[in-house]
């Protein structure tokens, strides 16, 4: 596999850019860019999409836009690196928050406020990233959790700086605003560029030398160390760069929201979600977070405006049924079965010893 | 039906048949609302929706006019709710009745501002939702800021009156605005508020829906408080009761609480250690109001009940509320004699109506501002007004606590 200009760098190979990029376009064939192509089409597609439809769709599929980057930036951590995050909504609370704060009581635009709540996500997850990513399995899924529920309890009563409980505003109407509000059209554009974006870099990760560190660290993180890898450093990238993408999702939706609370950005639902998503898609692939996320926010939204007063309960018991039958993910189930040409979902029971 | 001749009780409605009217709600069936207030919520706009269509329906231009009520689950989840109603602005919807609760309400507020819609404010009383300069949302029901203040003046009323009070409150926007309000009150009434007047900004503060509240009970502890106040919602004023009793608190006189003793499911959770508990609330059955629609209150409290399968003694005041936001949305259309929203949003500004609920007028911010709100206590495992007094339909039970 010929590797993109990045994986190159992140290899630190001492060649001129000029060079690396000569031969990255020498490289490029069909087998080797489809993925590219078909982010690229599919975000045209989407752009394509808007032009048909009615703003409150928009707003709708706007919400499947940022289950797909914060399914990508859990699966950065959670999929490829093996360590199971359940506090990624921190990053989305604090984003939100640094976003709104800045906006509201410092008439920041939200150009400027943005860059610093993704700032913020980046250093919040080197800071508690390194004496956490110490901890294994369900030690470090509880301890996550536990940094979610702290922070969202920072903020709630931090009061003169973020409104505690009583919520928080940001300004959008008449000259008060900082920044014009984007409106549905907006707002649906900011979340699609940030769920390509995030594909973008997962994929970019992925087939970079610094994937195959995360996936080693995920297999067997002591014979990734002995064989010259720095887990320490692969971790803590990983959980940052995971962080910045779902502190940009806060923010962006803070902006969208204008007025929340607390409860609302640090609902661990959010993380729940991230976690679900992953799984039923298939963890530790590009595709797997996509499909699951797209699949699951739009299956919800469906249910929920079809069913009343059931919607929550079919839609546990569907992920209940997906996860018994698709215990390694919808993708990763339909890519074994075409390698081994057999699709059924018998062989997948045995298999996995159900 | 109301306005028009046709009051004499629907059936000699002569009027041809119009378009429907479409009234959209985002509600909460399912989430942390799902089995109580939202319910309530979603059962007052039915009620009022069929009541409507009973009699005639919406009538002007000659023609009357059917109500349909549209509603989707909002999951609990403010956020949802704003998305339900941007998408209810694809469908033409422009009359949107508010969901459950002042998260939800301050979430949509925006949006329905944005889209030109207009929204009757049924349950969600945070007096921040008003302070934005919104002007297409229209509250019925009494801001938060009297939430307390109605229980401490019925308390000063009551004998022995309390020397002492605690006030215990939520973190969220609505249950510190009424707290705050009304700790000013209880100051003003000549009260002592324990352990400090700020405390319900610090130590006597609990999570927003919290189930444990025993560090804000531990704080006022030995303090002997006469009564304490619970200025929260369900969760958190169903915890302090019983915790109280578990960790030995017990105030000299009785509890009070803001939302949540006037709800049917305060009483199912605390069965006996509910008896006695004041609550504040929107609307009780003895005020002297009607509306050819509703009937009188009285009137509206038997068909409600028995329509939804309610005891009479429990009946939720939330449905109340919803019911008459639905009839000031009715109200103001046949009053602009149009569906344009804009042009109804100009009725509900100029709307003098009253109703079961009693009088409806907003003010320039949106707020109903001269309703009052009325205190009941629990006795017999049944909601009796005992404030104000002209209304009160039996003795307060005082001290509630033996």
């Amino acid at each position: 596999m010929s590797a993109s200009p990045l994986a190159l760098i992140l290899e630190g190979r001492k060649r001129p850019g000029r060079e690396l990029l000569a031969e990255w376009v020498r490289t490029r064939r069909l087998s080797n860019s489809w993925a590219a192509i078909a982010l690229v089409v599919g975000f045209a597609a989407m752009l394509g999409v808007q032009q048909v439809i009615e703003p409150g769709t928009m707003r709708l599929l706007s919400a499947v836009f940022m289950f797909v980057a914060l399914a990508q930036a859990w699966n950065l951590i959670g999929g490829f690196t093996g360590y199971a995050s359940f506090g990624q909504v921190a990053f989305f609370g604090l984003g939100a928050y640094i976003t709104a704060v800045l906006m509201n009581n410092s008439h920041l635009t939200f150009w400027l406020a943005m860059p610093a709540a993704i700032a913020g996500g980046v250093l919040f997850a080197v800071l508690i990233g390194l004496p956490l990513l110490r901890l294994r399995g369900h030690y470090f899924a509880i301890a996550t959790l536990g940094a979610a529920e702290g922070s969202r309890e920072v903020i709630n009563n931090m009061t003169p700086v973020t409104g505690g409980g009583l919520g928080i505003t940001i300004p959008t109407f008449g000259d008060q605003a900082p920044t014009p509000y984007f409106g549905k059209p907006g707002f649906y554009l900011a979340f699609l560029i940030l769920a390509a974006l995030s594909v973008a870099v997962s994929a970019l990760l992925a087939r970079s030398r610094f994937g195959y560190a995360m996936v080693a660290v995920h297999e067997d993180e002591a014979a990734a160390g002995a064989v010259g890898i720095n887990t320490t450093s692969v971790k803590v990238i990983a959980f940052a760069v995971s962080g910045a993408i779902v502190a940009c999702a806060g923010s962006i939706y803070a902006f969208q929201q204008i007025e929340f609370y607390p409860s609302d950005v640090f609902d661990p639902s959010f993380t729940v979600l991230m976690v679900i998503m992953v799984v039923i898609g298939g963890s530790g692939s590009i595709l797997g977070p996509l499909v699951g996320a797209v699949g699951l926010e739009l299956l919800s939204q469906f249910l929920r405006i079809n069913l009343g007063s059931y919607n929550q309960l079919i839609f546990g018991a569907i992920i209940v049924v997906v996860v018994v039958f698709f215990p390694q993910g919808v993708v990763n189930f339909f890519r074994d079965a075409w390698r081994l040409r057999r699709i059924s979902l018998l062989d997948n029971i045995r298999r996995y010893r159900l | 039906m109301a306005l028009s001749a046709a009051a004499c009780g629907g059936g000699g409605n002569t009027n041809t048949s119009g378009s429907t009217i479409t009234f959209a709600a985002p509600v909460s069936q399912t989430g942390a609302f799902g089995q109580a207030e939202g319910l309530y919520t979603l059962q007052g706009y039915k009620f009022c929706q069929n009541t409507l269509n009973a009699k005639g329906g919406i009538n002007f231009g000659g023609q009357s006019h059917q109500v349909t009520l549209v509603t989707q689950d909002d999951q609990s989840v403010a956020a949802t709710s704003a998305q339900i109603v941007d998408g209810y602005n694809d469908k033409g919807y422009k009359f949107i009745l508010s969901p459950y609760g002042s998260a939800g309400t301050t979430a949509v507020a925006p949006v329905v501002e944005r889209n030109g819609q207009v929204m009757l404010d049924s349950n969600g009383a945070d007096t921040a939702i008003f302070t934005h300069g919104y002007k297409n949302t229209f509250a019925v029901l009494s801001p938060s800021s009297t939430y307390v203040t109605t229980i401490i003046d019925a308390l000063a009323a009551l004998n022995p009156a309390p020397k002492t009070v605690a006030v215990i409150a939520a973190n969220d926007g609505f249950s510190q605005h009424a707290a705050e309000q009304g700790v000013k009150e209880a100051q003003a009434k000549g009260m002592t508020v324990v352990p400090s007047p700020t405390a319900y900004t610090s130590s006597t503060k609990v999570a927003a829906n919290a189930t444990d509240v025993s560090p804000a009970l531990i704080a006022i502890k030995g303090l002997n408080p006469d009564v304490i106040i619970v200025s929260a919602h369900l969760n958190e004023a169903v915890a302090a009761v019983k915790q109280a009793s578990e960790l030995g608190i017990k105030p000299k006189l009785g509890f009070a609480a803001t939302v949540a003793p006037p709800t049917p499911a305060f009483i199912s959770a605390l069965g006996k250690s509910s008896e006695g508990v004041l609550g504040s609330t929107q609307w009780v059955p003895e005020i002297t109001a009607s509306d050819s629609i509703f009937g009188n209150a009285r009137a509206f409290l038997t068909n409600f009940t028995t329509t939804f399968g309610w005891s009479p003694d429990q009946y939720p005041y939330q449905a109340a509320d919803a019911a008459a936001a639905c009839e000031a949305l009715a109200l103001a259309i046949e009053k602009a004699g149009s569906t344009d929203a804009s042009a109804v949003r100009n009725a509900l500004v100029s709307l003098k109506a009253d109703t079961f609920y009693g009088h409806i007028e907003f003010d320039a911010t949106g707020m109903n501002t001269n309703k009052p709100m009325y205190v009941i206590q629990i006795q017999s495992s049944a909601f009796v007004t005992i404030y104000p007094s002209n209304l009160a339909s039996k003795q307060a039970t005082w001290p509630a606590v033996k």
